[in-house]
């Protein structure tokens, strides 16, 4: 693993890897919200305007509040998306109705990432604006591409 | 907008103008396909003279509105046998209305072979021979209508994939930059233009003004306020304008509904390479645009430009279905390989979703392997050329699968699915099915549905059923397809009542009407109605209203997900 700190600028690079997910440590027991809260430096009124799509392991996140993060987990935030399927994936949705095969998380945990640590990625807006608050934060990169 | 343009093709093409009558208050939509019901014989073949090709801005169009510069194009499908409307932004809508045509309806046939180009002016119309432009692809064509007519008109034009009659061949649109880049792509209806001797026409406003509206200090204040809500919204003033369409791509696939490989797959390995956010990013460091309008009077500028390495202009910003479609459908992870396939498309006049979804049955067929990008492009060339096979594919995905032993054709009623799978995500894939369009997403797509309460409130905190909800979409969609304003307006609608409110002021004020939601419902119900009854006079049953098979067998990763809803259950979307 390589650590990214403060140091990096290289904005392309920060932009591929944060797509495909970086790793980033997480508290015990600590919740999709608490999480983002920290991480991205934010009030809950922010997070709630800014982060409205939340995907834990491919299934989609009504309870952020509530779900716990574990080890291994892959965790994706966004901004609100276009389309018909974008509003259908914003968290708590009012047309949650239609992807209920993905509402809830049904994919195995990243068994390759190291204890107390989750995969983070960023998407639309989330990714533009947070960058350089997740890169201030710190984070690691897995050494070799994947 | 008080008068329509019948053109009659025979071996002496006529015209005549006529008052609007029976077909007085609608646009876009609602006209296209109440003319095709009322006029077309449903049994006709969608490229005999009985068949026509209806061109309609919409109700908005040519006004000072913002965002209302869509354009529908009606007629019976060669693609797919149904009744059909596609639509498309550019400057001809505008340009159009203000011309004072509701509509332009081309109807019979011209003698084999035999192309005009028609003109339509202020206070003129002429039907000439486009002996100058037969033959040629939509860039080339419209660079010399431009060298003939100028740089203030709009131009809609085929190119060599429409005169070849090919069943999934568009109608381009020039945008702001008289380039070919908008499309009516969907359904052929390339074909039926080029059906009937009609290979561009020429939209010319020269001393025309903006449409005024009937009470202009109330139109002045609703748009003010549309517009502040539309820009203030994180879709439509952010996401949207920053990464364009594309920006679904990360995110589909994280959700595992991003169809890969000819949709064996819900999800693609590579799709960081040909995200929105890679992409815009590529544009922007090349000298490109990642922010840009499709038509003048559009405030979210969701498109963009797209340059090569040493800068010079490819193609426009390639949507996020163009990407999927001769991206992560075929396997292919190459932006610059999909922008060269999406110019290709625009200018042999190719629907980019059907194209693509006709690359990936064709890897799957053996002509070349999923990730081959030289084989998938040499298959567009196919197309371009008019080679034999090139006529296969340019037939579109269900007759490339047939030609070549292939289960697998990602179609309803014809027409390939765009950028969803439908089976983790089943609410699209009710759509899907029951819109009497074929697959189509933007069927479905005015998410509008509580504000409007189109069809009955649907509660956020109680689950409701896909199929309310998509009836509910569908009729919403229907009545703003009408309107001639972008979809994308959906957005701000949906979360911010106040936009809602200014939208249908600023409609209310334009017209001097008073509509209320029950008009908005009544409008879309009467749009749904006119389509099916076509369809069900023209063949169609309910068992027509499926997937394939095989999505109810074949379980997608990582979902493990079938499309499990049930006949019954899609039997009930228009039980109204």
């Amino acid at each position: 693993m390589k650590f990214i700190g403060k140091e990096e600028s290289g904005s392309l690079i920060l932009t591929m890897e944060l797509q495909k997910g970086v790793l980033v440590p997480c508290l015990e027991g600590e919740t999709v919200t608490a999480f983002i809260l920290r991480v991205l430096n934010l009030s809950r009124e922010q997070m709630e305007k800014e982060v409205q799509t939340l995907i834990l392991n491919n299934g989609c996140v009504d309870e952020p509040e509530v779900r716990q993060l574990i080890t291994g987990d892959t965790l994706v935030l966004s901004g609100a998306m276009p389309g018909l399927v974008g509003a259908m994936l914003r968290s708590n949705s009012p047309i949650k109705a239609m992807r209920t095969t993905i509402s809830e998380t049904s994919s195995g945990r990243d068994e390759s990432v190291p204890e107390g640590m989750i995969r983070l990625k960023l998407f639309n807006t989330v990714l533009t604006d947070h960058k350089r608050d997740l890169v201030n934060c710190g984070f690691y990169i897995d050494e070799e591409g994947r | 907008m008080d008068k329509i343009l019948r053109v009659r093709m025979s071996s002496k093409p006529e015209y005549s103008v006529e008052e609007v009558g029976d077909y007085a208050g609608i646009g876009g939509r609602a006209l296209t396909s109440k003319v095709i019901f009322t006029e077309v014989p449903p049994l006709c073949h969608p490229l005999g003279p009985e068949n026509k090709l209806v061109i309609a801005p919409g109700l908005m169009s040519g006004s000072a509105a913002a965002i209302s510069g869509r354009l529908s194009v009606g007629c019976k499908s060669p693609l797919t046998g149904t009744i059909k409307e596609s639509n498309a932004g550019g400057q001809a809508a505008q340009v159009l209305a203000r011309i004072g045509y509701a509509a332009i309806i081309l109807e019979g046939e011209s003698p084999e072979g035999k192309l005009y180009t028609l003109v339509v002016k202020k206070d003129s119309v002429e039907i000439v021979p486009a002996d100058d432009i037969k033959g040629l692809n939509n860039y080339a064509a419209v660079e010399k209508l431009v060298a003939k007519y100028g740089d203030k008109c709009a131009y809609m034009s085929i190119g060599t994939a429409g005169e070849r009659k090919m069943a999934n061949s568009s109608i381009a649109v020039t945008d702001m930059e008289l380039r070919p880049t908008r499309h009516c792509g969907r359904g052929g209806v390339g074909a039926v233009m080029a059906s009937k001797g009609i290979k561009a026409l020429v939209l010319d406003d020269a001393g025309c003004s903006v449409r005024k509206p009937v009470n202009d200090e109330a139109f002045k204040a609703a748009n003010k306020e549309f517009i502040a809500g539309i820009k203030k919204h994180a879709v439509s003033g952010q996401g949207l304008p920053a990464y364009g369409t594309n920006v679904l791509s990360n995110v589909i696939n994280e959700a595992g509904g991003f169809p890969t490989n000819n949709f064996t797959k819900g999800q693609f390995d590579k799709v960081h390479n040909i995200s929105g956010e890679t992409q815009a990013e590529t544009e922007t460091s090349r000298g490109g645009l990642a922010t840009h309008g499709c038509h003048r009077g559009c405030v979210i500028q969701c498109s963009g430009t797209y340059v090569d390495k040493e800068g010079n202009y490819v193609t426009k910003q390639p949507e996020y279905e163009t990407v999927w479609a001769h991206g992560a459908n075929c396997g292919i992870d190459d932006l610059d390989a999909i922008a060269r396939m999406d110019r290709m498309d625009d200018d042999f006049g190719l629907d980019t979703i059907e194209m693509g979804a006709t690359i990936g049955v064709a890897m799957e067929a053996g002509l070349c392997e999923f990730g081959d990008v030289e084989g998938a492009i040499k298959l567009v060339q196919e197309v371009g050329d008019g080679t034999p096979l090139g006529r296969i594919l340019g037939s579109g995905a269900a007759v490339t699968a047939k030609t070549f032993g292939i289960e697998r054709a990602p179609v309803v009623k014809g027409q390939a699915m765009p950028a969803y799978d439908p089976r983790p995500i089943q609410g699209i894939g009710v759509t899907y099915a029951t819109t009497p369009m074929g697959a189509d997403h933007t069927a479905g797509y005015a998410i509008a549905t509580n504000i409007l309460k189109v069809g009955g409130f649907v509660d956020p905190l109680k689950p409701q059923g896909q199929i309310e909800l998509s009836r509910n979409l569908q009729i919403a969609t229907a009545a703003i397809d009408s309107t001639g304003m972008c979809l994308f307006i959906a957005f701000p609608i949906l979360d911010q009542p106040e936009t809602f409110n200014a939208f249908v002021d600023l409609i209310n004020a334009f017209h001097g009407l008073s509509l209320t939601a029950d008009d908005v419902t009544a409008l879309g119900k009467n749009i749904l109605t006119w389509e099916r009854e076509f369809n069900k006079r023209a063949g169609f049953t309910k068992e027509h209203d499926r997937l394939p098979m095989y999505f109810k067998r074949e379980r997608l990763a990582p979902h493990d997900a079938i499309f499990d809803v049930t006949d019954e259950e899609l039997d009930q979307v228009f039980n109204w």
